[in-house]
């Protein structure tokens, strides 16, 4: 019998499987290990409300500080884990002033998420003779603090990434009066899973909030320059003046405490559809990759809501044994007050199709097609038709993985 | 039961209005309209799948 289950990550994946662990019935003792010092928050909001300053820290929290205590929860804040012993069945943990500590575990849930990446380059670009210029990355709410605060009327701002948080970054650093500019290496800005289908979209509402976007330019370095602020370096020889730089070059799991365990292959932490990495070790969230089992591969969860859906289905699964059906991908996102809705597999369309609105319009909604069937949907500030035909997507779905379910137990 | 919701915190999914339609709309711009902030306990199961289905959490179900 399972008596203790520890969380490792006290994010939207660990919170979501300890409060699915308590709804579902245990009443073990539960261990949520927390690295940073905050409550859990909604990530989503870091690059979004938080950057704008609209919202103060605590209307991110995910959950009112009540409802945490009435899980009954030993959450420990501040505690990074360090180490995984299976033979021992511990974790070992590691907080600045309380030292290291080790927690025995009957099961043990992964949920460390993922960090942001570091740009390649900016290991060298400390330069001859001055120190390295801040490089701002965004993935935690102190960095999202820390770059809000770099967000003043007038600076130059220059946005390294061209994915859907580089373009989020523009957005609210536009809006907080910043001269922004959006460079990267990719020939067209992204949309996630959609890919490079929206550039054009994506690089039309930029320019009508005047961000530059350079797209196709490597960028070397960055140097303090011979003025103020800082120098981008493109590898054609240009240069950008920056007065502040923010790296959004994506993230990577959060797994290298799992060097030594035993539980990496490739540097990867894999789970099967319902989340189980091996006798008594589970994965939830952004630091796992889930085998889909519409394609037989593995896949990175990548947001709030499949790390929602991920950390339910292992907490049911813990404490009533319930198998849960594959959770469908949904994200979305706000840029310059551009609501973007996305649903289902965008990644596997081979066609996408106008199904509401207008293709030269802001409002439009687009359908992703895998063969005959749809397999994705794109919202673009159309909310109400958005669901109508999610609807529709949802039924499918479900038909389709009640199936696959199925074959899977018989 | 009393039923909650954050506007600020919706992004307009509509799943709420998929799975509880008695109970939640959406705006012009998508966003949660409550429709019902005291139903009965016979509608305690839809609000709480409209809550944990919300992809932003913006939903809150109290008994």
């Amino acid at each position: 019998m399972t008596e203790r289950i520890v969380v490792v990550g006290a994010s939207t994946a660990g919170l979501a499987t300890v409060e699915s662990l308590r709804e579902a019935g245990f009443g073990g003792e539960v261990v949520l290990l927390g690295a940073e010092h905050w409550d859990p928050y909604r990530r989503p909001a870091l690059s979004k409300q938080i950057l704008l300053g609209t919202w103060e820290p605590d209307q991110a929290r995910l959950v009112e500080a009540s409802a945490l205590r009435a899980l009954a929860v030993d959450f420990r804040l501040g505690h990074r884990a360090a180490r995984i012993d299976r033979r021992s069945r511990t974790v070992q943990t590691d907080h600045e002033a309380l030292g290291t500590d080790t927690i025995g575990y009957d099961a043990v849930v992964i949920a460390t998420g993922a960090s942001a990446r570091q740009p390649s380059w900016a290991s060298y670009s400390a330069g001859v003779d001055r120190p390295a210029p801040a490089i701002h990355l965004l993935r935690t709410l102190d960095d999202a603090l820390r770059v809000a605060g770099q967000l003043v009327r007038g600076r130059r701002v220059t946005v390294l990434g061209t994915g859907v948080l580089g373009s989020e970054i523009a957005s609210a650093a536009t809006a907080r009066g910043a001269r922004v500019s959006l460079v990267g290496r990719s020939a067209g800005l992204s949309l996630g899973a959609a890919g490079l289908r929206f550039s054009d979209r994506l690089r039309a509402l930029h320019a009508a909030h005047g961000v530059e976007v350079r797209t196709g330019g490597e960028v070397v370095a960055v140097r303090s320059s011979d003025g103020p602020g800082y120098d981008v370096l493109f590898a054609d020889g240009t240069r950008l003046g920056s007065d502040v730089v923010i790296a959004a070059a994506g993230a990577e799991p959060a797994v290298a405490w799992l060097a030594d365990s035993g539980l990496l292959t490739d540097g990867n932490l894999l789970a099967d559809s319902h989340g189980r990495v091996a006798d008594r070790v589970f994965a939830v969230g952004d630091a796992s990759s889930w085998l889909d089992p519409a394609t037989g591969t593995h896949r990175a969860c990548g947001h709030q809501l499949t790390a929602m859906e991920q950390g339910r289905s292992v907490g049911r699964l813990l404490a009533a044994g319930h198998l849960s059906p594959y959770p469908i991908p949904f994200f979305w996102s706000e840029i310059h007050g551009a609501r973007v809705q996305a649903s289902g597999r965008l990644d596997i369309a081979d066609s996408v199709e106008l199904l509401a609105g207008d293709h030269d319009s802001d409002q439009a909604l687009f359908g992703f097609r895998a063969g005959d069937r749809t397999c994705g949907l794109v919202a673009w500030n159309l909310p109400k038709p958005f669901r109508t035909h999610q609807a529709a997507l949802l039924a499918q779905q479900s038909a389709a993985g009640s199936a696959a379910h199925l074959l899977e137990t018989s | 039961m009393t039923i909650e919701v954050t506007r600020s915190t919706c992004v307009g999914a509509g799943q709420c209005v998929l799975v509880a339609e008695d109970l939640f709309d959406q705006d012009d711009e998508g966003l949660v309209v409550l429709i019902e902030e005291d139903p009965g306990e016979d509608r305690v199961d839809s609000a709480r799948r409209a809550a944990s289905l919300c992809p932003a959490r913006a939903i809150q179900v109290r008994e």
